[in-house]
């Protein structure tokens, strides 16, 4: 073999080896892929939980998942921007960022439950206060002078009547915080009328003499 | 040999080496601190309560902050050492600021809300506790007793948005009572402006009645229906007050029999009734329908503002069993029992009795 000849066969070797290093670094870099299926399970998980209403009933913890999954998104992204790709972290992640929002959707359901039974409670009460605050008129003064007495009071308790009707149709929609303050605005009012009214019959009892 | 080794390995590496310092050059590191600011200052964002304007802040910068991401996507697909994040850079940094901005425009608004609607809520509580005082007696119809209650409600539930600073609900609230409230108010206002239009008459009889107790060494009682109160004058001079009930349609003059109202003019005692003659302890019964009632009475029946077939009504009354703390009458003005046996002492039959509306104008009641 004379010189011309080995210098041949060293180049190509030479070649040889920066081919395959390239070979290996593409078969690297095209190993790892997007984890597609989790971010599809995690995004259709944080959905659920947005349209069961955390959003409105869990509010902290939606937003602190929405924020877990940004996070996620910017580490495949970063690892994305690697020579090396590696998405196991990001599939663990996506995996916790899923089961985060399942207790979102949990969270939330239960919330609405609790306000639901707060609402139910209230109206109760209210209507409660209601029927005690109609048996007072029954048992008010007859006459000219219970009539006019009572006429401003039962103006009062028809709004009553026809705020917790209103309170009843909200429930319907599922706005619940706003239905239980509705219902606790109206007990608020029907408490006040209560008072009102035992002092109404009691003055005219204490001025009646015949 | 040797040498020619050595410049083939020169003339092989020096690109190389170029193309690494190329590389390294040209290399960027990829943009997670910057994304991830962006992140944490739009998830604090979030938090707040945002008002409109802080709204199309905060929808900006999440715009700002995908199209990073996007961005950053589409770069990860070139060949490292061509892609170039300086964009990206920019968005987050765009997106960081924005969201900061959304924060303290929340911030400022919900404050600067957070006072109007306190005012607010001050002005119409302030708007409801006026009207208690001032027109407290006024008679109002079953529809309109319904709407003004409805308008406390409707305060009542503006106040409750208020205290937990749902700004928006608590604006809706406060705009419909306000309505509710408005309605009734102005209504009211106009009632006693018309009422009060008939002052200049009422001062002319109580002060002649004060004149002619002066005059002629006698009681007279005036009744202010507006204060609710009963005055007895001796010769001119005021010698006892007292609260004073009436007829649930008070204002206004008597205009039929039933009307539930109470006459105004210039009347004289008739009859005294003792205990046990009327079941309203006692009573001074007054010449109602008076001269003047009775034309007034042909003149509305003739204008057709009353049926042809109503009656004027009579015994209209001073009497006891009042402090009930309402207007309930048929039109009488009721006194408190004690109060009554005061008054029944001093008057006898023939003493004149003055029903005015106010013996204080507009201006000084209102203004």
């Amino acid at each position: 073999m004379n010189t011309n000849q080995m210098n041949k066969k060293m180049k190509i070797k030479f070649l040889s080896g920066l081919a395959a290093l390239g070979l290996a670094a593409v078969l690297f870099t095209s190993c790892a892929k997007l984890p597609q299926a989790e971010i599809d399970t995690a995004n259709a998980a944080i959905e659920e939980a947005k349209i069961s209403g955390a959003e409105m009933y869990a509010k902290e913890n939606f937003i602190a998942l929405k924020d877990s999954m940004k996070s996620v998104m910017e580490n495949i992204e970063f690892e994305n921007s690697k020579f090396f790709k590696s998405f196991s972290i990001a599939i663990t992640d996506l995996e916790g960022v899923t089961q985060f929002a399942q207790e979102v959707k949990m969270e939330t359901a239960t919330r609405k439950e609790e306000l639901k039974a707060e609402i139910e409670a209230t109206i109760a009460e209210v209507k409660s206060l209601l029927e005690i605050n109609n048996m007072l008129i029954l048992d008010a003064p007859k006459g000219k002078e219970g009539t006019s007495a009572l006429v401003a009071i039962k103006g009062e308790l028809a709004a009553i009547e026809t705020s917790i009707q209103e309170a009843s149709t909200m429930m319907e929609s599922e706005d619940y915080i706003a239905t239980l303050d509705k219902a606790k605005a109206a007990k608020e009012k029907a408490s006040a009328i209560n008072a009102e009214l035992l002092d109404v019959i009691a003055k005219y009892k204490k001025n009646k003499r015949v | 040999m040797k040498r020619r080794i050595l410049i083939w390995l020169l003339c092989a590496f020096i690109p190389v080496i170029s193309g690494a310092a190329y590389i390294f050059i040209a290399w960027q590191k990829p943009p997670v601190e910057e994304l991830s600011e962006a992140r944490l200052g739009l998830t604090e964002a979030e938090k707040v309560n945002r008002s409109p304007a802080a709204e199309i802040i905060f929808q900006h910068a999440v715009s700002q902050y995908d199209s990073a991401m996007l961005l950053w996507q589409l770069e990860n697909d070139k060949i490292f050492f061509l892609r170039d994040y300086s964009q990206i850079i920019k968005l987050s940094d765009q997106s960081k600021q924005l969201a900061q901005a959304s924060i303290e425009k929340a911030r400022s608004e919900n404050s600067d809300m957070k006072e109007i609607l306190l005012q607010r809520k001050k002005q119409l509580t302030r708007r409801i506790e006026y009207y208690q005082s001032v027109f407290k007696h006024l008679p109002l119809s079953k529809s309109q007793r319904n709407e003004w209650a409805k308008g406390r409600m409707l305060l009542q539930e503006g106040i409750f948005a208020y205290n937990k600073h749902n700004y928006e609900l608590t604006i809706q609230k406060f705009d419909s009572a306000e309505l509710f409230i408005n309605k009734i108010m102005n209504y009211s206002t106009r009632l006693i402006e018309d009422y009060f239009k008939s002052y200049p008459n009422w001062k002319h009889w109580s002060q002649s009645a004060i004149v002619n107790s002066r005059k002629h060494k006698t009681y007279c009682v005036i009744i202010d229906k507006y204060a609710r109160k009963c005055m007895l004058y001796n010769k001119g001079v005021l010698q006892y007050e007292c609260d004073i009930e009436l007829g649930l349609n008070w204002i206004g003059d008597k205009k039929h029999q039933g009307d539930k109202s109470t006459p105004e003019g210039v009347y004289k005692i008739t009859r005294k009734k003792k205990n046990g003659e009327t079941i309203y302890y006692k009573a001074l019964l007054l010449n109602y329908p008076n001269d003047d009632d009775k034309k007034r009475f042909i003149q509305n029946k003739k204008k057709g503002i009353i049926d042809r077939n109503a009656n004027i009504g009579n015994l209209i009354e001073i009497h006891g069993r009042g402090g009930k703390g309402t207007d309930w009458t048929d039109g009488c003005i009721a006194l408190e029992d004690t109060d009554m046996d005061i008054l029944f002492e001093a008057c006898k039959a023939g003493t004149e009795v003055v029903i005015v509306g106010s013996l204080k104008t507009y201006e000084e009641l209102f203004k």
